[in-house]
């Protein structure tokens, strides 16, 4: 009871001391908010003060990071925290932020699992999934595997063999989709690496990893094959299935999706000239020695590595360069046309 | 085991605490123990119990505000204002409140037992429900709208008109587009149902009890007397009790379509079992029928976030991030096997049901003084219900929508607009189209004919309308 009560006193005493403010673009219980509260539970023990959560939910996680731009980054105490669907909604939707204006405190780069039901033929079988925004790169991988090369890597051509080979499913919410592949409807899921090793790693469920995106080095700028899913990298596997590697227009806007939702999946960032962030930079170099809060975050996100300080800011411009004007436009018509998503096209981004 | 029993006593007084506040129902009561949830690191255990006891607490208690102030306690128990909150206004709160108590307590532990033991055999149930029979589960609950609309038709026509847009209003299921939120961001998300039950219901009925101070409701004295009575009902109408347990049980258990729709299912099943008996102006079936629904599909509701870690309703998402905190993975499937873990899910709910039962008559005399209070105090449940709302994003913009709903709610009050018929038409607008779009995407009419689940609630979702309309009794004169 006297522990308890403790916890109680320290809760109270953390609101009101709270000094660094993660926001969090979701309400409590997203994949992100739980991630949000585990960094700030251990973040907390290497800062000078408390670090406490504040949730700013709105559709597709766009308003809160919108009002870290727009206000509250003149904070100094304040940290946004993003997500991979932050990345995506940056190319493709209409939003006030731009990574290009933060310093990164560190990112963790992240991987995605597509699986697909043992036994369907990736060159004949139609196939379903449950669609949904910040799933980009997926659908693009898709249809490249499925369709296989294309004359020029034509994004018509692509288009018409994803009409007639898969059905987006649009509108299923969050976790609905695993049981609409559990019950058959939906012949392919995609996972984030944790809940893949969680859900479907017992094989009587008649599943397989289809393919991953792979993880970013650092030294390369380049992503490379993920440690946790061997051989299965969607150039990997594109490669066995056609003979060739992938490429063309579809491509280009696949590798810019899939960098600025998977490379800075789940990351922290300050508004430039924070006067606190190499302060904050250093607790997380803290944190991350600390086995305890390793062991907390892998549990919760799977073993992947982070990318802390400067070398943040270098991979937001690693990523930049992959904002061309062929890239940008095709990924914008691909989102348009192939999953109906009201995308814009934003020339800003080529500056 | 003392240190369990203990652990189910705090939870459940703090669940009926939170819970008799109006509109800060489960979701509230959750969050606010993200503070103390690191305490729960060396016994998860105890943190289960402590959790499931809360919810169990705050089913019943969100029913006694709904009760004695005509404020949803929460948004699963907007049907039991329908009835229970004029019986209150004829002096007959004791008896309201008896057949909550009873009603909830019973249906607490009969289903908080039937969804444990039924856990193992969960993963193979839902597979029997596909997107077509949660689209007929939608259906049929909108087809209930008939019962709870008011009985001039052209006023159910603008209730049902501005449920739908409201419902639809933030991103097209189909292209995540926006539509219907004239430019402002906020509505991306669509209305918020906090905001709107504050607005519909919260808002009028506290401007109301101040205009009408002079008809307060009369102040019962037979306490005892009133409790048995409802009591009595309860036994007397046991099948009535049992069916919208049921009804609240099988919804909970389909991830997405449970909330708040249990129990207007449930309270548009009691209204056409009884066409001859008039129900919205305090008829103790009307309250019977609703009120179980909403404890049983708490509990069925913890089945799919414990198994497949899907959140059924807004409440079980805050219970799996808390249990992420303690240790425990809800969803994965092993979880089942755990004996321990079982056990805490079942004892936390079924023991805070009958907590909650016993503490709740003993004491209800006392939560009753609700009605003699000042009406200055009024005052208070507003800036509770002001708190409640900027739970959402803190910001003034939750304050705007709050105001923009209660603009509604008084609107609809006043010119007897039913403000039953707009919520449960806002509640399913929005995932009956989804639902129908996914329906279309993944089956022909020919594989949906052989479907006899999707067939059997069409067919139902039909007869249903057909009732409402053939019942000389259908609608309401509550607004």
């Amino acid at each position: 009871m006297k522990r308890l009560l403790a916890m109680l006193a320290l809760a109270i005493g953390t609101q009101a001391n709270a000094d660094y403010t993660l926001i969090v673009p979701q309400g409590p219980g997203g994949g992100t908010s739980v991630w949000a509260s585990i960094i700030s539970q251990h973040l907390s023990k290497y800062t000078d003060e408390a670090v406490v959560i504040r949730h700013i939910p709105g559709a597709r996680d766009i308003p809160g990071y919108n009002e870290f731009h727009n206000k509250l980054r003149f904070d100094d105490k304040t940290i946004m925290v993003a997500h991979g669907g932050n990345g995506v909604s940056f190319l493709l939707d209409k939003v006030d932020y731009d990574y290009r204006q933060y310093d990164s405190i560190g990112m963790m780069n992240l991987d995605i699992v597509v699986g697909k039901r043992v036994g369907t033929d990736s060159k004949k079988d139609p196939f379903k999934i449950a669609g949904g925004s910040g799933m980009e790169p997926d659908g693009a991988a898709i249809a490249m595997l499925v369709c296989g090369p294309q004359p020029n890597g034509s994004i018509d051509r692509y288009m018409d063999c994803w009409r007639e080979r898969v059905t987006w499913v649009n509108g299923i919410k969050g976790s609905e989709r695993r049981l609409g592949f559990l019950r058959g409807e939906l012949n392919l899921t995609r996972e984030s690496p944790a809940a893949w090793f969680k859900f479907w790693t017992d094989k009587t469920k008649n599943n397989e990893v289809w393919f991953t995106h792979g993880t970013y080095d650092l030294t390369t700028n380049r992503q490379v094959p993920d440690p946790n899913f061997p051989g299965t990298q969607f150039e990997d596997v594109y490669k066995e299935l056609w003979g060739v590697k992938p490429s063309g227009r579809l491509y280009e806007a696949y590798r810019l999706t899939r960098n600025w939702r998977d490379v800075i999946q789940k990351s922290l960032w300050v508004n430039k000239g924070n006067p606190n962030t190499e302060k904050l930079r250093a607790a997380l170099r803290k944190m991350l020695a600390d086995p305890e809060a390793v062991a907390a975050i892998e549990k919760n996100a799977g073993r992947y590595t982070w990318i802390v300080g400067e070398d943040g800011n270098r991979v937001i411009d690693e990523l930049s360069k992959l904002i061309t004007l062929p890239a940008l436009k095709a990924a914008v018509r691909w989102n348009q046309e192939a999953y109906g998503f009201p995308s814009v096209f934003k020339p800003e981004l080529l500056k | 085991m003392i240190a369990y029993l203990l652990w189910i006593l705090a939870g459940s007084l703090y669940g009926l605490l939170i819970g008799v506040i109006p509109i800060a129902g489960v979701t509230t009561a959750l969050i606010t123990v993200f503070g103390f949830a690191p305490y729960f690191l060396s016994d998860p255990y105890a943190g289960i119990v402590f959790l499931t006891s809360i919810i169990a607490a705050c089913a019943a208690a969100d029913s006694y505000t709904s009760i004695l102030t005509g404020i949803p306690g929460a948004s699963t128990t907007a049907a039991c204002v329908i009835d229970g909150y004029p019986m209150t206004q004829q002096g007959q709160a004791g008896r309201a409140l008896g057949i909550a108590i009873f009603d909830s307590t019973v249906n607490g532990v009969l289903y908080g037992t039937l969804a444990f033991l039924l856990l193992p055999y969960y993963g193979k149930i839902i597979l029997w429900f596909g997107t077509p029979e949660f689209a007929g589960f939608m259906l049929m609950s909108l087809a209930c709208v008939g019962f709870v609309a008011s009985r001039n038709p052209y006023k159910s026509i603008v209730a049902i008109a501005l449920g739908l847009f409201i419902g639809i209003m933030g991103q097209d299921p189909a292209t995540g587009a926006f539509r219907y939120t004239f430019g402002w961001e906020y509505l991306g998300a669509g209305v918020q149902m906090i905001a709107l039950i504050s607005g519909l219901f919260g808002i009028p009925e506290l401007l109301w009890g101040l205009r009408t101070k002079h008809q307060r409701p009369p102040v019962f004295d037979q306490y005892w007397q009133q409790l048995r009575d409802g009591m009595r009902d309860c036994i007397q109408y046991k099948k009535d009790m049992m069916r919208g347990g049921f009804i609240g049980f099988v919804t909970g258990l389909l991830p997405g379509v449970g909330g708040a729709i249990g129990d207007f299912l449930a309270y548009g099943s009691t209204v056409a079992r009884h066409p001859d008996k008039k129900f919205g102006a305090g008829n103790p079936l009307g309250l019977l029928g609703c009120e179980g629904a909403n404890s049983a599909q708490k509990v069925s509701s913890m089945l799919p976030t414990v198994l497949f870690g899907i959140p059924a309703a807004p409440f079980a998402a805050i219970m799996m991030a808390l249990c992420i905190y303690f240790g425990v993975e809800l969803g994965t499937p092993t979880l089942i096997y755990d004996t321990d873990f079982v056990l805490s899910l079942a004892a936390g709910f079924v023991g805070g049901s009958i907590v909650v039962g016993v503490v709740s008559v003993v004491f209800m005399r006392y939560i009753v003084k609700i009605l003699e209070i000042p009406y200055w105090i009024y005052a208070i449940i507003l800036a509770v219900i002001v708190w409640a709302n900027m739970q959402y994003t803190g910001g003034w913009q939750d304050l705007m929508m709050l105001t923009l709903c209660g603009l509604l709610g008084i609107a609809c009050k006043y010119y007897d607009i039913s403000r039953p018929a707009l919520l449960v038409t806002y509640v399913v607008a929005e995932r009956l189209e989804a639902y129908i779009i996914q329906t279309n995407q993944l089956y022909t009419w020919d594989q949906l004919i052989t479907r006899p689940l999707f067939m059997l609630t069409v067919a139902v979702a039909i007869w249903i309308v057909y009732k409402s309309i053939a019942n000389k009794n259908t609608g309401l004169n509550y607004a």
